[in-house]
């Protein structure tokens, strides 16, 4: 009894210092409010192009934009003019603050956006929000975004998590404390031989991020990130619709007057057969039906059997010859739709 | 439901509080056993009524044997047809074909790829080991099978240990099963710090150590420099995964007032690779020296040709490693991983170092420490590859440095094991130097209590053992 009671007091001492110093060491105020701070500029980047090109075609997505689909063949096929915003490592929270941010408030509107996304990619909010890609966000985002804050950071913490932030230093500032260990592993070694922090980053950029990746272990790291897409509580769209950005995006298209299309990708996750799981089917039947209701265009292209294997240069994005193939059937199902 | 979760945090307390308002022992086994069906089904339940239908197989299979001896034989051979067929299917199969997941979703399972391939394996090998010790004990008549059911069942579901162990044997876990337990104070002590200690080593060390080890490994061609730290990286990770895993395991059994078996005594100070497998995951390594070490060589012993002592020697263990590799995972690093050991075993053995070796002089000492914690370090690189081709295309084909950029993303490696590694030495200090009752090791633990509330996430990634 006596260990576990001298750990309890020392702990509480540890605890008490930390509740001075760690508001003085990081100028942080406690009780503190809860979620990340945006700061106030938000990046014009696609109004100006909006603006400056008149698009009529809006194509949103991620990576697998950018690689799926030609813009000028695309432009060609339509007969409008496109503009792509395909930012990689992007999900649903960052396209709708482009949506919202960007796109409705251009002087020029385009008729069409059209947002092209993964199974449950559109009701998993919490998706691609934290570390890298909130700094991704925070270009985009206001200062005041209480959706963005509700659905991808406040609905995602459970009670004790939000307490401690909130009234619990060192809890509160662990992401400054975790950055100052990390800088120090980092950096310490490195200086010895006078390579300074931009050497190091360099350093990292050049072995790991410029490198080859083993494909592999690329196809076993997608997998396990987008894992997260298929759990049961991700799967039930029921459950995750009114928690998403979806009911949002659509009403802010509809109130400026633009149609907005959604078109579901195929992919070669988990080397897996071209059918839907029966839980994947069941949530894709879902939101189809949710979307028709909403009067939203959906075109479901994640079984088509045109995009095959050989098209694909990684589990999720598609090479030169899948990029002609799949301009083609888009180009033709936006064709079909909208006229 | 990771032990690491705020769900699992709920789903402890909860249990415990009922557990112990509950006097009646048959009524304590009945909610662990309730308790132990839904973690274990808590992502698919299919998993439990898996588990349930196996058990009660195993269970009458058991009793068979007891009233008809003269079937002991017949009823074996079905356990290790239920026991290992079901292992085979579901851990291997992707060995030989890719398309598990179309198979099971023929059988009506929907084929989620992701729970074929992540999560049913999840414990399966650990509870199958556990079953199988059962039934061949009670086919060796050493054990008596239980009469009990639910006893049964829980032995082999008991939720602190299904997913990841230890491999608790029936002579250790199913006497206290059957035995009375009240709550006793000393529960919570002797509880708390492994719980603690189990956190620090998953949340703090593993999971931060384990970017870094997977960054490394995923580089297509790292220089043999820029391995050789990812290596390093990685024997800090599995050890502290593993480890602090069982040391949180063991601490949740004991909340409920059973005592299980520890899996590591510091491994990585083994000085052979016998004495390595003494050390790291005991209740696999004891298991497997029981059922298939000793069966093997005895059956050796007894055999008609002659064979040349080398070989008599060397068999048993190459067996033994071989089943261990299979065990760990279905792929060729995994089985090569394991005859790896198979062949240092026999060749330590072979020239005279048996694995109590431990030599008066200091050098002789520190050499054959070095070498074998090389031998250990390259075996977890073996494990760890990707693929087999990597491995020999890196060390075959990289240089030993490619440029100062893979130099200075080595030290970084190098600086994130030696600091992540060093509150493991301070321990070890600490538990060898210091009075049990003197107030370091309390301020140890208080410090490490507020590392783990600074490094906790609230997505932590799995743990690594699961996936055996």
């Amino acid at each position: 009894m006596r260990p576990f009671l001298r750990y309890l007091l020392l702990l509480a001492v540890i605890l008490a210092i930390t509740w001075i110093k760690i508001p003085q060491r990081y100028a942080m105020a406690f009780p503190r409010t809860l979620g990340p701070e945006f700061n106030r500029k938000v990046r014009d980047l696609y109004i100006n192009e909006l603006n400056a090109g008149l698009a009529e075609i809006v194509l949103l997505g991620d990576s697998t934009l950018k690689d799926g689909v030609d813009l000028e063949m695309l432009s060609m096929l339509t007969g409008e003019k496109v503009l792509m915003i395909g930012v990689p490592g992007s999900a649903s929270a960052l396209w709708y603050l482009i949506l919202k941010n960007n796109i409705v408030v251009a002087e020029h509107q385009p008729q069409t956006v059209v947002v092209l996304f993964r199974d449950t990619i559109l009701t998993a909010p919490g998706y691609r929000v934290q570390g890298g890609y909130f700094v991704q966000l925070d270009e985009f985002a206001g200062k005041n975004e209480p959706l963005l804050l509700e659905r991808s950071y406040l609905n995602l913490m459970n009670p004790l998590e939000k307490w401690s932030e909130q009234y619990f230093p060192v809890f509160g500032a662990r992401g400054h404390i975790r950055k100052e260990i990390d800088g120090m592993m980092r950096y310490t070694l490195p200086g010895w031989l006078k390579c300074d922090q931009v050497c190091t980053d360099d350093s990292m950029y050049n072995v790991f991020t410029s490198a080859d990746l083993e494909p592999g272990q690329l196809q076993n790291a997608v997998a396990t990130v987008e894992s997260y897409l298929y759990t049961s509580s991700q799967l039930n769209f029921d459950r995750q619709v009114n928690k998403s950005y979806l009911p949002e995006m659509i009403r802010l298209t509809k109130e400026h007057g633009i149609q907005l299309v959604l078109v579901r990708l195929k992919q070669q996750t988990f080397g897996r057969s071209n059918s839907d799981t029966a839980e994947t089917r069941r949530y894709i039947d879902k939101l189809s039906e949710y979307l028709d209701e909403q009067g939203v265009l959906f075109l479901d292209y994640g079984n088509d059997p045109r995009l095959i294997n050989e098209g694909y240069k990684d589990p999720l994005h598609l090479n030169e010859m899948g990029q002609t193939i799949f301009t083609e059937i888009l180009a033709d199902g936006l064709n079909k739709t909208l006229k | 439901m990771s032990f690491t979760s705020f769900s699992f945090i709920i789903f402890l307390l909860s249990v415990l509080a009922v557990y112990w308002l509950i006097k009646k022992r048959e009524w304590q086994n009945f909610i662990l056993l309730i308790a132990s069906y839904i973690y274990y089904g808590w992502v698919s339940p299919r998993l439990s009524v898996m588990l349930g239908i196996s058990t009660l197989l195993d269970f009458f299979l058991a009793r068979g044997m007891q009233s008809k001896p003269t079937r002991t034989r017949l009823f074996m051979a079905m356990s290790l047809i239920l026991n290992l067929g079901v292992l085979i299917f579901f851990k291997y199969y992707n060995f030989f074909s890719d398309d598990l997941a179309g198979i099971v979703s023929r059988l009506g399972m929907d084929g989620d790829p992701f729970l074929i391939r992540i999560l049913l394996p999840a414990g399966l090998s650990f509870y199958t080991l556990k079953k199988l010790s059962y039934m061949i004990d009670v086919s060796r008549g050493t054990l008596k099978p239980t009469h009990t059911l639910m006893d049964f069942a829980l032995y082999v579901s008991f939720f602190p240990q299904i997913v990841a162990g230890p491999i608790e044997r029936p002579q250790k876990l199913l006497p206290q099963i059957e035995s009375q337990r009240t709550w006793q104070p000393d529960y919570f002590y002797n509880a708390w710090p492994l719980i603690v200690m189990g956190l620090f080593k998953k949340i703090v060390i593993a999971d931060n150590i384990k970017v870094i080890a997977d960054q490394v490994f995923a580089v297509n061609g790292p220089s043999i420099f820029l391995l050789a730290m990812g290596a390093l990286a990685f024997t800090l990770q599995i050890l502290a995964d593993f480890s602090g895993y069982t040391d949180m395991s063991r601490g949740f059994a004991m909340l409920f007032g059973f005592q299980t078996s520890e899996n590591f005594n510091l491994p990585y100070a083994s000085l052979t690779p016998t004495d390595f497998w003494n050390r790291w995951h005991i209740t696999l390594s004891t298991w497997l020296r029981d059922y298939v070490f000793f069966p093997v060589g005895r059956a050796l012993k007894k055999s008609r040709v002659k064979l040349p002592n080398w070989l008599v020697l060397s068999i048993p263990p190459i067996a033994t490693m071989f089943v261990s590799g299979l065990w760990h995972g279905a792929g060729w690093n995994y089985v090569l991983w394991g005859l790896y050991y198979g062949v240092l075993i026999s060749v330590y053995q072979l020239i005279g170092i048996r694995g109590d070796w431990k030599p008066k002089s200091f050098i002789a000492l520190g050499l054959g420490w070095f070498i074998m914690f090389f031998f250990i370090v390259f075996g977890w690189a073996m494990f760890r590859a990707p693929t087999l081709a990597w491995l020999g295309n890196v060390l075959t084909d990289s240089p030993f440095i490619r440029s100062r950029s893979d130099l200075i993303v080595g030290l970084i490696t190098l600086s994130m094991v030696l600091v992540y590694s060093a509150p493991l030495f301070i321990k070890l200090a600490l538990d060898k130097f210091s009075t049990k009752d003197g107030w370091l090791i309390p301020a140890y633990y208080a410090l490490v209590t507020v590392f783990i509330i600074i490094f906790i996430n609230s997505s932590s990634p799995d743990f690594i053992y699961l996936q055996f």
